[in-house]
């Protein structure tokens, strides 16, 4: 790998993009050396993914130049950008499950020849993946490698044009928090054979775990740089700006003490009893208050997921019984708990939450059709009148309730499920890794939603695989193996969240 | 991305009192799908005056008319079955299944009304057995459909035993083939047919769950709605309606046979996607379809007015069915025009010395740039893409 050890692998100065109405970036400026990490942080809409755009050669700027290795470039593909030097790796891989290692390793390689060196392939593939520490049959398909592995083949496809730079675009938000050292290992041992790297991360732990520098941007300009790694604070104070004071996800940030419920009361609204899918979740009994946040958190696949599909009824239940408001409830289909009075934000909100293509008014009324209904009719004007309340209620960003929720925020999508929550006056709502892939700002906002909802009467339970957000709510259960193996009230934790990772196994 | 078709044409007068809660319930005025569907329409007639005197005739409209009513049935059954995310390979066989019911019943010497209910019934049971096999075997919609268009067609066969039966009840052939206030009483049917099913889809939850059944049908589920039920109800419309379209299709031939509505089912599929509904489901609306039966109709008639042989027929058809496709689904002017956009800036940027463009018009106006940070795929990666028709 030849590297200039004099100047920079990466110089970009005054990169500008405006889009119509917008200036996504305004004369930003940085630096990545070979053999450094370089963090790129950000709120939501602060510019990075167009800054990422731009450097994967997406799109072009509207101003500014870049330099690899003090070589001026230019680049108008995705193609061209590789070839400079500049290589991207996305969040979502671009690998063909069904291919094998090696196919889609060379994949850009079979655009030109007619044949292929399929032996010489093979073992340049293996030698690539061995020097990412995974020695795999490269002739397997990708699908059948778990996902971590996945993502060594993606770098490997990377390495294997001897990148001068490499930009790892949210690289961890897949994958189990397991195989994330592995990966922030990784990517130390890269730099130090010589590529520059850029790592983004809505994750500060990381972030301050393996970077050497810090760039932070905030609404399309760079307004920190980090020569030194700062605290974690430092970073959220710089990407929130002015917001930062009394911010709950700083609190979550630090893992410092702050409070999600503090408004429970003594009256009991779901009442769990040995519940059990007889597989995967032992028997789990607990009580949820009126106004109370309940915890759940623990490892992948330690039983939370299943223990939140259980009470929604997308999972068959063999044992225990659940009661709301006192009253025993069977449930053996989302429509069953939802007229139980239960109400799920999934994990994916894109996939499994949203209608992508439909307006926000129709995805906030679409598990209350009923009650917009007359005479078997649907009322649209009540069904508009009533997003508009609701758009104001959770202050929703929108042009118009009209507004397909594709083309809204992340935060805001996530506001337009949990008004159609409110829409049905669910009184259990259970929030799978509700800020998960969200920024600080938007974490905060949808952590004042909750909020809002528990105040208003209602309990939520929110199962996360991330302790310092867990020790936010009221109550906290841990599981593991499918078990309860502790259980604490936020005064126990706040001080000591320690002890709750020492059962996270 | 444009709006969707069905929320284009809404126009919501709102009383509401608050300034910025006005603003909001506004909808932004743009050409949606339909806008380009209504702006084909016109130039295939356009076309059409220019190549026959004869094309504006009253006679010649209401062979169009009556032509399209047919398919105009068939695309909205299609349509009611495509909008969840299926398809519906076997209406032509179903319509066939049809004609024979209706033709034995009729020559056993039953009723109207018994035949006419009764093939509707048979239809909508074969229409039944395609949601029980999408939806419980998991059988995927092409397969299962086009099991069903064989079972169909040859059911049809051996109910008919022979090559055809001919229709002489008078009273069936008047209703299917006679004439209300000089309007064709087919052309009626499918007026009524269109009105009701794009009623259903706009105002009443049922509508309401298929589109959002076709959107996410994950969502969908997770939000409690019946999902199963109602793809199953998708399909047994489907197949209600293709019954409809071969009681149209008898009452003109004076006949029945297993040998009618061969190829239906691709005109239906074709005037769906003509008339701006994605395959992949959860957009465009009855009327739209329909627009693109008619858009059909027209073509096949003015090539037929042109002396044009069957033949090259076949080829300018498939490429005008293109040629809508890719301006309706939305996807296709913006598309033109960023291209367009893309090689004037190459040339100037081809002169020395020229200042870099100020804002790059390129991405389409609608889209919010980095709003959706972390979410929004660069269109390098984004193998989802809904934009394009198919």
């Amino acid at each position: 790998m030849s590297v200039d050890v004099a100047g920079p692998a990466l110089r970009v100065q005054g990169l500008t993009k405006r889009y119509p109405g917008v200036t996504a970036l305004d004369g930003v400026d940085l630096e990545v050396h070979a053999g450094q990490v370089l963090s790129l942080s950000g709120a939501n809409g602060a510019g990075k993914s167009t800054l990422v755009k731009i450097l994967s050669g997406a799109e072009q700027p509207d101003a500014g130049h870049i330099w690899v290795d003090g070589t001026e470039v230019h680049f108008d593909s995705p193609h061209a950008a590789r070839r400079s030097g500049i290589y991207t790796i996305y969040q979502e891989m671009s690998l063909v499950p069904t291919m094998s290692v090696v196919e889609n390793i060379f994949l850009d390689d079979f655009a030109k020849g007619v044949f292929v060196r399929r032996g010489r392939l093979e073992k340049r593939a293996f030698e690539l993946m061995e020097r990412l520490g995974a020695p795999v049959d490269v002739r397997i398909p990708v699908g059948s490698l778990p996902l971590a592995k996945q993502q060594l083949v993606e770098i490997a496809k990377a390495l294997k044009s001897d990148p001068h730079v490499l930009l790892l675009d949210e690289p961890t938000t897949t994958l189990p928090p397991r195989d994330v050292g592995g990966l922030l290992d990784l990517m130390r041992a890269l730099a130090v054979s010589g590529v520059g790297l850029i790592f983004i991360s809505h994750r500060l732990d990381e972030v301050t775990q393996v970077c050497d520098t810090v760039d932070v941007l905030r609404d399309g300009r760079r307004v920190a740089h980090f020569d030194t790694v700062p605290g974690a604070h430092q970073i959220v104070k710089e990407m929130v700006g002015d917001r930062y004071e009394n911010s709950l996800a700083a609190a979550a940030a630090e893992g410092a003490e702050g409070k999600l419920g503090g408004v429970a009361t003594d009256d009991v609204v779901l009442q769990v009893h040995e519940l059990s899918d007889g597989h995967q979740l032992h028997p789990v009994s607990f009580d949820l208050r009126r106004g109370e946040v309940l915890g759940i958190t623990g490892l992948l696949g330690a039983g939370q997921n299943e223990l939140a599909e259980c009470l929604f009824g997308l999972r068959e239940v063999v044992s225990g019984s659940s009661t709301i408001d006192g009253r025993k409830v069977r449930v053996r289909s989302p429509q069953e708990a939802i007229r139980a009075g239960l109400g799920l934000i999934p994990e994916d909100r894109k996939s499994q939450g949203l209608v992508l293509d439909m307006s926000a008014n129709k995805n906030i009324t679409l598990a209350s059709l009923a009650s917009f209904t007359r005479v078997g009719l649907l009322d649209h004007r009540h069904e508009v009148r009533h997003a508009l309340t609701q758009v104001d209620e959770l202050s929703i960003k929108c042009s118009s309730v009209h507004q397909h929720v594709r083309t809204m925020s992340g935060g805001n999508q996530q506001k337009v499920l949990l008004a159609r929550w409110l829409t049905k006056n669910s009184k259990v709502l259970i929030l799978a890794e509700p800020t998960r892939g969200v920024d600080v700002a938007a974490k905060e906002e949808i952590y004042r939603l909750i909020r809002a909802y528990l105040r208003a009467g209602g309990a939520a339970i929110v199962v996360t695989s991330e302790v310092s957000e867990a020790a936010l709510c009221d109550r906290v259960m841990v599981l593991s193996s499918g078990r309860v193996v502790a259980e604490a009230t936020h005064e126990e934790i706040s001080s000591k969240h320690q002890d709750l990772l020492t059962h996270l196994r | 991305m444009s709006v969707s078709s069905h929320e284009a044409s809404m126009a919501e007068d709102l009383t509401v009192s608050s300034e910025p809660l006005k603003r909001r319930a506004r909808r932004g005025f743009k050409i949606g799908p339909q806008g380009y569907l209504l702006g084909v329409f016109i130039l295939v007639a356009v076309v059409g005056s220019f190549t026959s005197p004869f094309f504006f005739t009253a006679r010649n409209l209401e062979n169009i008319a009556v032509a399209a009513s047919v398919v105009a049935v068939l695309g909205v059954a299609q349509f009611i079955v495509v909008v969840t995310r299926g398809i519906d390979l076997s209406v032509g066989s179903v319509a066939a299944l049809s004609t024979v019911i209706a033709a034995v019943l009729l020559r056993q010497g039953h009723g109207v009304v018994v035949t006419v209910v009764v093939a509707l019934l048979a239809c909508s049971f074969a229409g039944f057995i395609n949601g029980i096999l999408v939806v419980y075997a998991r059988i995927a919609p092409f397969v299962a459909t086009l099991a069903m268009l064989s079972i169909a067609r040859g059911v049809a066969f051996l109910v008919q035993v022979g090559t055809l039966i001919v229709i002489s009840n008078q009273n069936f052939l008047s209703f299917f083939g006679g004439r209300t206030a000089t309007v064709p009483n087919v052309v009626l049917i499918a007026v009524v047919v269109t009105l009701v099913a794009a009623f259903v889809m706009r105002f009443t939850p049922l509508g309401r769950r298929l589109y959002a059944l076709g959107g996410n049908p994950e969502a969908a589920r997770l939000s409690g709605l019946p999902v199963k039920r109602d793809q199953v109800m998708a399909y047994v419309t489907s197949g209600m309606l293709a019954g409809l379209a071969g009681l149209m299709l008898a009452g003109r031939l004076s006949q029945g046979s297993s040998l009618v509505g061969q190829g239906y089912e691709l005109d239906s599929i074709a005037a769906t996607v003509v008339g701006g509904t994605s395959l992949f489901g959860g957009t465009g609306d009855p009327i739209s379809t329909v627009l693109g039966a008619l858009i059909i109709g027209m073509i096949g008639n003015i090539m037929n007015l042109a002396g044009i042989q069957s033949e090259p027929q076949l080829v300018i058809r498939g490429l005008v069915i293109l040629i809508a496709v890719f301006l309706t689904s939305g996807g296709g002017i913006q598309r033109i025009r960023a291209a367009i956009t893309k090689l004037r800036k190459r040339g100037d940027n081809a002169v020395p010395g020229s200042p870099a463009p100020v804002a790059g018009p390129a991405a389409p106006a609608s889209r919010r740039p980095d709003l959706n940070e972390g979410n929004d795929r660069s269109p390098a990666r984004k193998p989802d893409s809904t934009e394009g028709t198919p």
